[in-house]
């Protein structure tokens, strides 16, 4: 049962579902959110990494692309298959994505100074 | 001048988009039919809004900015972009990404009966709102961080 399943069935009858766009955006959104996070340390540490997204042209652009692909194509995929979430599963996965995506950001650059 | 106008236009449509989605978070605070109509718009509006401000910063940022770049780094804040614009390049997606779920969220509709989607509303909107000023303030530091390389630049 994946974690969507588990969260519909989980809030059947007493919380408050999303619709399933709503909840493949919602979750899209925060895959991306990390993914974009993760990859920054990744690509800044492994100079194969950086030089592939540069080869592909400016890396800071490759980043864009690649986090826009998986927001738009994820949610596409997950809005067809008709999956919801609960509200409550979203407004989590909405502020944590957000606040842990953010954090590995700025803490790594942070740490990079010293 | 174009290249000098997209600097104001970047932060411009910044605060734009920041205003918008302020005013989707106080319609969502007590929706209404009629207030939910005029929700969509603000949303959609941010949307627009905070993608404009990607593709102009973004434009500027990969032609233009190594030069100041170059003068940050020699100057006495080099940090203005080791941190503030290394963090604010890449924290920027999530701001961008946001605002494209905004109209979304929004979109559901019936959020008077449904505090659960109202709330996701109200999160998504401050989200956007909170991003954008951390990205105006961020911005003012290494536009300073600039103005003192090249002055200390000029100086010696």
């Amino acid at each position: 049962m994946t974690d969507i399943q588990h969260d519909a069935t989980a809030s059947a009858g007493t919380g408050e579902m999303l619709d399933s766009k709503t909840s493949a955006y919602v979750v899209s959104y925060a895959v991306t959110a990390l993914f974009n996070g993760l990859l920054v340390p990744i690509k800044e540490k492994v100079p194969f990494i950086l030089d592939a997204m540069k080869a592909a042209g400016h890396h800071w652009v490759t980043q864009g692309v690649l986090d826009l692909v998986i927001f738009f194509a994820l949610a596409m995929w997950l809005s067809g298959r008709g999956r919801q979430i609960s509200a409550a599963s979203g407004v989590s996965y909405l502020i944590w994505s957000t606040v842990i995506g953010g954090l590995l950001i700025a803490g790594f650059y942070l740490i990079e100074l010293f | 001048m174009f290249k000098n106008l997209e600097l104001l236009l970047h932060p411009t449509f910044g605060v734009l988009g920041m205003i918008a989605a302020v005013w989707v978070f106080v319609e969502a605070l007590s929706p209404t039919p009629a207030g939910e109509v005029r929700m969509r718009t603000a949303a959609r509006t941010a949307a627009v809004m905070v993608w404009i401000a990607y593709l102009t910063a973004g434009y500027y940022y990969v032609l233009y900015y190594g030069a100041d770049k170059a003068f940050i780094k020699a100057g006495p804040w080099p940090w203005a972009h080791g941190f503030f614009m290394e963090t604010k390049e890449h924290a920027f997606f999530l701001g961008l990404l946001l605002a494209t779920l905004l109209p979304i969220v929004v979109g559901q509709g019936g959020l008077a009966k449904a505090a659960g989607r109202r709330r996701l509303v109200l999160w998504t909107s401050a989200g956007v709102v909170l991003l954008v000023l951390a990205m105006e303030g961020a911005g003012a530091i290494i536009s300073m961080g600039d103005k003192l390389g090249i002055m200390s630049r000029v100086a010696t």
